[in-house]
């Protein structure tokens, strides 16, 4: 049994529910012999028979008139309480106010909702007021958008609030009057339409019949469009007038049995209807979609599906599909349903965590109990942060976010390097869809219309055509943006981005209206003369491929011409790239990315482009982005011979990211300065031998230098130095593979080389503070010292030794003891080095490691981007000194003096003049067993 | 040691101790799997028996006396088997009372050929035995043990009438055969063509084990496994037994044998295998070659009037119906039953009769929901003293031979030692097979929507629960 963190609050909840259920199956029992039994097909066993009823209350079964939900599902739900709290009805009413929405809208938008926010996907332009030539007036809205619209709000109430059905049909007034044929308005008289009033049985029914809802809308039969749904349910039937009821299947009291309208909490499939391609395991259809069709919404934006069903088993044509043994989306395959998530906000059984509540409450018994929910469920579903969804502002945000249920810290903390960080920094989805395995929209050119008035549709993830089953779908994957929330955090999301190119004309701006632009280029289904004169550049009086393209002057102009002559002023190509977030087709943790060098690398996903043109209008800068809601676009346009690309670029947005975002300038200063240093050594080393050789013969002449031993170094010294000395190297080593995998990467494994990086660092830091406070302890440190006076002679005597005494096999100028073991160059190199280079790389270093726990401090510090390069920098000044101080090594009186000293503590050391042995060598018990 | 190799050492053992002991704390481990394989037994080296068993033998009991030159215990062990007896140990049949009972194949019927006895030499065919022909055969005489049936390689040797060999059998070539441990064609033999032909009668077990696909069986098809690996075997004693006559628990071939008891990655799927049987999701579809027998209507065999097929009608045994990549169906298993049909046993013939039902339920703790290949049919029952009947069906004049009920039921009935009125009619029995075998490869298991949510093919009230346990919780809290 799974834990409950407040089992007394399930509990209350619990009893809260049986009661209820319990006292709700006892009044079905009552009615109905079979209690328990859910009805066949789905449908809620609680939910007892309805009497259908119409507008005005009656039985329909008696009247014969279409069926009201508001009338019907109001004799016991508060009906009017929710078609008002429902964003789905409203889609913008509510916020109507033309040319005066908050951005990011379109100037010519009249709301933030499908009623009057113009898509341009959709294309068609609510004409928002009398005395605008009319595009689309409310019944046409009504017709067309309807398809995607749940009823009630503008499909009943008129823009200022009253009733449809109460104005007078007026050709002139965009809400009664719809486009004829030939392009001039015509009064609808909505009284005798109808209107539609909010479907419940669209989404609370198992098998609602959407196609003859569809067809309803489609044929103007608004007030029957309601009754179509009930299509499936064998209670209705198609006549001439609209829809006749079948009343045999009524009961004596008029109510409908329960087998036959089960009613029930809706499920993904209902969603599915508007909103995109859902499929529960078990229906046994291979899935397919139908690419770019706009009423599977969510998929032909994005690709995303919503299915059990494992790729592998899709009717569609998808490469390499027999090894995509994983579920469309790994929620649907562990039978998440849409409402889990997106549940009604007031649903007493997804109350949230109380964020503000008083520090010394932890839970408040007063609130919404079950039965008040049934009664007035909140239609404001919990949603996130959408990129092109503005309706009902304030439930932003509430959707069920990955966090709600799952601590992706116990899930990614014992692989995952930097867990806290990549959780800061990335959405899940980031990782967790790794591919989309469909195609999506990708350009959608509205400044040319096919003969059937259809803009060009560009798809992506599908090669040679749009057909799904032949046509072979790669997929593609989503291109990463920053999703900007609303507490002014962002963190890399996947989108999928559209670029769409369309007329506008006049000023302020208005989309032109379809049946002009059709008219600027077509005559009946045919072009234009005129039109093909400029664009038919092989003559065959069609126009095929890149002959309908808006790509040269001549074209926009003879078309604005043709817009100019129809009426409209200043027409012109405008365009704009529309971001849509994926949070869907979720992929599991056998799917998702998990390849560190999937982002850490050159080729980084992060910054992977993507195309969102082919081709670019003529005359036409780059299109706009204003239109996108919390949404940036880190990156840069690159337009080539190919078309249109958006690359992010996360260096310049503000992410240094390890294996990625080198500065390649940085790196070509370290390693000269490396080479440098190795060229040196290697010269000098040269010279060395050289002189070596020549003063082999001259030894004897010349003598011996006299030589003695030191006992130079205690153990403890020693030990620290071998320390650090292999820590130092495989810093550098495995600071390579993090900083250029793709190079270094061969032989270590990116998070392995993290890991060890980081380990080694710790133990340098100790091993330095220990060798610090022994230094300091014993007095040590003042052998690293440089002492002011005479230093800079000396120095120069050394330095003077090293160019040039060396060569001859002249004595080291100072001799060394162990009371003074570094030359005076040996001790401005090593106090540079501690004092410098060490703090500062570990300065640096720390600061990286912490800034997950501390992101504000590695900020103030400059951030990431300024302390990974100085961290690198850094490194490589270690790697010259590496080199540097193993070739000094070798400059002892033989060349492995000083290297033997460093292992056994004794050394050989030159006799200078007027100098004794410090330790004479009887002191040492073991000498040379 | 000098100086300097001491410094050396030294140095190196406080690099290791400080840098390198660090990492190995510190670096994360990877999660430290089970081995399956290191359960696995090795296989005896194969013996070549040519020069052992020279031959000439005239008749297959003295190869059986050849074996026990060298192998004198043989005979005595498999003589303890149920492959011999043809009965198990005895067990407390609680539906009795507590009595003692005997059950097996010797004395016992199914739904399918339905009872030995009077049927011997067709039936004993299968017998690990030569010349059980009839009620007289000598169970203490070990030269009848067929060492060939399990040890000979199944090209030479084949089993015909009272289990003696087939005619054409050269019993020096398969004496001489005889090698390694057995094949998975001395146990096909008889294992995959139980209830009289192929794939018939489990739904799990049938030819396509011969030589299966990886996509068929995981463990025979990919990596090769044989019966034995799994059924091991210790004095001829082989481990695991059928629901047909388990009345009491014994010693089962289980995954987890080889496999840890939490096997999955996702803690998740770790949190079924309580409750769950491996198989239940690791057997998605049974009978996935070769179609099974599901269905076995008596009532209309001997009749003249229907064309006869092999998977619709004999004129023999009646009308069937066989089915290929059947969903399971799902109960509750403890290893057990909870009632087995004997001989004699009053049935409610207004209502199927469950012959070996499995035991458990959802508060059974030693119970894991399964799947089963549940085989239906319609047999003879007489009407007056409601007790199932066992036909005379092998034999001059008996049913196959004479097609006359009357006779059949009535000299089976003698057979069997059970009353007969001369009345009789035809009853609906069940007859319950857990599926074990053809585990299908990780990625064609059952995924969670298989059997939760709306379209599972679960149903959860049957099996105890208030509904879908991913919403109304597991049997912990279902069962209080």
């Amino acid at each position: 049994m799974t834990t409950l963190r407040r089992p007394w609050l399930w509990l209350v909840v619990g009893v809260g529910v049986l009661l209820v259920a319990a006292g709700m199956a006892w009044t079905a029992y009552a009615a109905d012999d079979a209690p328990t039994a859910a009805p066949a097909g789905g449908g809620s066993p609680m939910h007892p028979p309805v009497i259908l009823r119409d507008a005005d209350g009656k039985p329909v079964v008696e009247t014969g008139n279409p069926v009201s939900t508001i009338k019907t599902c109001g004799a016991c739900h508060d009906a009017d309480y929710i078609a008002s709290h429902s964003y789905h009805a409203d889609v913008g009413l509510s916020a109507w106010a033309p040319g005066q929405q908050a951005e990011p809208a379109h100037p010519w938008d009249a709301s933030p909702g499908l009623f009057g926010r113009w898509n341009p996907l959709l294309y068609r332009y609510l004409t928002p007021a009398q005395g605008q030539p009319l595009d689309m007036g409310t019944p046409e809205w009504l017709m067309r958008f309807g398809a995607r619209h749940i009823g009630g709000g503008p499909a009943v109430l008129s823009r200022d609030g009253q009733p449809l059905t109460a104005l007078t049909p007026d050709p002139d007034n965009p809400e009664t009057a719809v486009l004829g044929p030939d392009g001039q308005p015509q009064a609808w008289d909505w009284a005798a339409s109808g209107t539609v009033e909010m479907n419940c049985f669209l989404c609370h029914l198992p098998n609602p019949d959407n196609e003859a809802r569809l067809a309803a809308l489609a044929a103007g039969q608004f007030a029957w469009a309601n009754t179509a749904t009930l299509d499936a349910t064998g209670l209705v039937h198609a006549t001439d007038q609209g829809y006749a009821w079948n009343t045999d299947m009524f009961l004596s009291d008029g109510s409908v049995p329960r087998e036959v309208l089960p009613i029930q909490d809706p499920t993904s499939q209902n969603c599915a209807l508007c909103h995109g391609v859902v499929q529960a395991k078990g229906d046994n259809e291979p899935l397919v979609i139908r690419p770019g069709d706009l009423q599977q919404w969510e998929t032909a934006t994005t690709g995303q599906i919503f299915a059990a069903d494992r790729v592998s088993e899709s009717g569609m044509n998808i490469l390499g599909k027999s090894d995509l043994q994983r579920a469309w989306d790994v929620h649907a395959e562990r039978d998440v349903q849409c409402n889990d998530c997106h549940h009604a906000l007031n649903n007493p059984a997804y109350k949230e965590e109380w964020e503000d509540r008083p520090r010394y409450l932890t839970y408040d018994p007063r609130r919404v109990e079950i039965g008040d929910y049934l009664l007035r469920p909140d239609h404001d579903f919990a949603r996130g942060y959408s990129s092109q969804v503005w309706v009902d502002p304030e439930s932003e945000g509430t959707v069920r976010a990955c966090s709600d249920c799952h601590d992706a810290r116990a899930s990614h903390e014992d692989w995952l390097p930097y867990t806290e960080r990549h959780m800061m920094e990335l959405a899940c989805e980031s990782c967790h869809v790794p591919q989309i395995h469909a195609p999506a929209l990708a350009q959608v050119d509205w400044t040319v219309v096919l003969p059937n008035g259809q803009p060009r549709r560009i798809l992506r993830g599908i090669q040679g055509g749009t057909d799904p089953v032949h046509n072979e779908i790669v997929g593609f994957e989503p291109v990463a943006l920053l999703k900007a929330m609303p507490d002014g955090t962002q963190k890399w999301a996947p989108y999928n981005l559209v670029g769409v190119w369309y007329w506008i004309y006049d000023d302020p701006p208005k989309p032109v209206p379809q049946h002009l632009l059709r008219a600027a280029y077509l005559d009946g289904d045919a072009y234009r003369d005129d039109v093909l004169a400029v664009f038919d550049a092989n003559g065959d009086g069609q126009l095929q491929g890149d002959e309908l393209r808006l790509d040269s002057d001549a074209k926009v102009q003879r078309i604005a011409q043709n817009l100019e002559a129809l009426g409209l002023a200043q027409p012109r190509v405008s365009g704009e790239v529309m971001a849509f977030n994926i949070n869907h087709s979720i992929a599991d943790h056998n799917w998702a990315v998990r390849d560190c060098q999937a982002c850490h690398s050159e080729s980084s996903r992060l910054a992977a482009p993507m195309q969102v043109a082919w081709y670019v209008p003529a005359g036409v800068d780059e299109p706009s982005l204003a239109y996108n809601a919390h949404v940036t676009f880190p990156g840069t346009w690159e337009r080539t011979e190919a078309g249109l690309f958006f690359r992010p670029q996360p260096r310049e947005a503000g992410y240094y990211l390890f294996g990625h975002s080198a500065y390649p300038w940085i790196d070509w200063l370290g390693a000269l300065l490396t080479l440098g240093a190795l060229l040196g050594v290697v010269v000098h080393g040269g010279l060395r031998l050289v002189g070596h050789l020549k003063m082999a013969q001259e030894a004897q002449a010349h003598g011996q230098v006299r030589l003695h031993r030191e006992y130079m170094y205690g153990f403890y010294e020693r030990l620290w130095h071998w320390v650090q000395a292999v820590v130092i190297i495989l810093l550098i080593f495995t600071g390579l593979v993090v900083h250029r995998p793709e190079t270094f990467g061969g032989w270590l494994d990116f998070p392995l080389a993290v890991r060890v990086h980081n380990i080694l660092a710790i133990i340098l830091v100790l091993n330095a503070a220990l060798a610090l406070f022994y230094h300091l302890a014993s007095g040590e440190i003042r052998q690293f010292v440089p002492q002011p006076r005479g230093f800079f002679n000396q120095a120069i005597v050394q330095a003077r030794y090293y160019l040039g005494g060396i060569f001859r096999g002249e004595p080291h100028p100072f001799e060394k003891s162990p009371r003074r073991k570094l030359n005076p160059l040996q001790q401005i190199t090593y106090f540079g080095l501690l004092n410098v280079l060490l703090p500062l790389q570990i300065l640096t270093g720390l600061v990286m490691f912490g800034a997950q726990l501390r992101p504000d401090l590695a900020d103030k510090l400059g951030g990431l981007r300024f302390l990974a390069p100085l961290h690198t920098l850094t490194a490589w000044a270690f790697a010259a000194f590496v080199i540097m101080h193993i070739y000094l090594t070798t400059t002892g009186p033989t060349p492995t003096a000083y290297i033997k000293a460093m292992v056994t503590g004794w050394e050989e050391v030159e006799e200078h003049e007027g100098s004794a042995p410090t330790v004479a060598s009887a002191d040492t018990p073991e000498a040379e067993a | 040691m000098n100086r300097t190799q001491a410094s050396w050492l030294l140095l190196l053992g406080g690099i290791v101790l400080f840098v390198f002991v660090p990492l190995a704390v510190f670096l994360p481990k990877a999660r430290a799997a089970g081995d399956p394989w290191a359960h696995v037994p090795e296989r005896p080296a194969p013996t070549d028996h040519h020069n052992l068993m020279p031959g000439p033998y005239e008749t297959p009991q003295d190869v059986t006396r050849a074996c026990l030159e060298c192998h004198p215990n043989a005979a005595q062990e498999v003589m303890q088997t149920s492959h011999w007896t043809w009965l198990s140990e005895p067990m407390k049949a609680a539906w009795r009372g507590g009595e003692e009972v005997q059950l097996g194949k010797k004395n016992a019927i199914n739904n399918f050929c339905i009872g030995i006895q009077g049927n011997w030499p067709g039936c004993t065919k299968c017998h690990i035995g030569y010349g059980w022909a009839d009620a007289n055969f000598d169970f203490q005489d070990e030269a009848n043990v067929d060492c060939l049936a399990c040890h000979a390689d199944m090209t030479t040797y084949g089993k015909g009438k009272a289990g003696l060999p087939a005619d054409s059998v050269d019993l020096t070539a398969a004496a001489q055969s005889v090698g390694g441990p057995p094949t998975r064609d001395n146990c096909g033999r008889c294992h995959f063509n139980g209830g009289g032909g192929n794939a018939v009668k489990h739904g799990d077990l049938d030819e396509s084990l011969y030589e299966p696909d990886p996509e068929l069986d995981v463990h025979m098809g990919k990596y090769d496994l044989v019966c034995v690996d799994c059924h091991t075997t210790e004095h001829h004693q082989i481990k695991g037994q059928a629901l047909s006559f388990a009345v009491e628990k014994h010693e089962q071939v289980a995954c987890e044998d080889c496999h840890s008891p939490r096997p999955h990655e996702d803690d998740r799927l770790n949190d079924h295998t309580d409750t769950v049987a491996c198989s239940t999701c690791h057997i998605p579809y049974s009978a996935r070659k070769w179609p099974t027998k599901v269905w076995w209507d008596w009532s209309t065999a001997g009749r003249d009037d229907i064309p006869e097929n092999h998977y619709t009608y004999l004129k023999i045994k009646g009308s069937f119906r066989y089915e290929k990549n059947i969903v399971p169906e799902y109960y509750w298993w403890n290893g057990t039953v909870s009632y087995r049909y004997i001989l004699g046993d009053e049935i409610d013939p207004s209502k199927p009769t469950m012959i070996n039902p499995p035991a458990g339920d959802i508060h059974d703790p030693n119970a894991k929901i399964w799947p089963f290949k549940v085989h239906r049919g319609r047999q003879p029952y007489d009407t007056q003293y409601r007790i199932l009947l066992q036909p005379w069906t092998v034999g001059k004049g008996a049913f196959w031979d004479a097609f006359d009920w009357q006779v059949a039921l009535e000299k089976g009935a003698e057979f069997a030692g059970i009353p007969f009125s001369g009345e009789w009619d035809f009853a609906e029995t069940w007859f319950f097979y857990p599926q074990a075998h053809m585990i299908a490869p990780a990625d064609q298991a059952l995924q969670c929507t298989d059997c939760h949510g709306p379209n599972g093919r679960l149903d959860w009230q049957a099996l105890g629960y208030p509904g879908d346990p991913a919403e109304w919780g597991g049997r912990e809290s279902s069962s209080k």
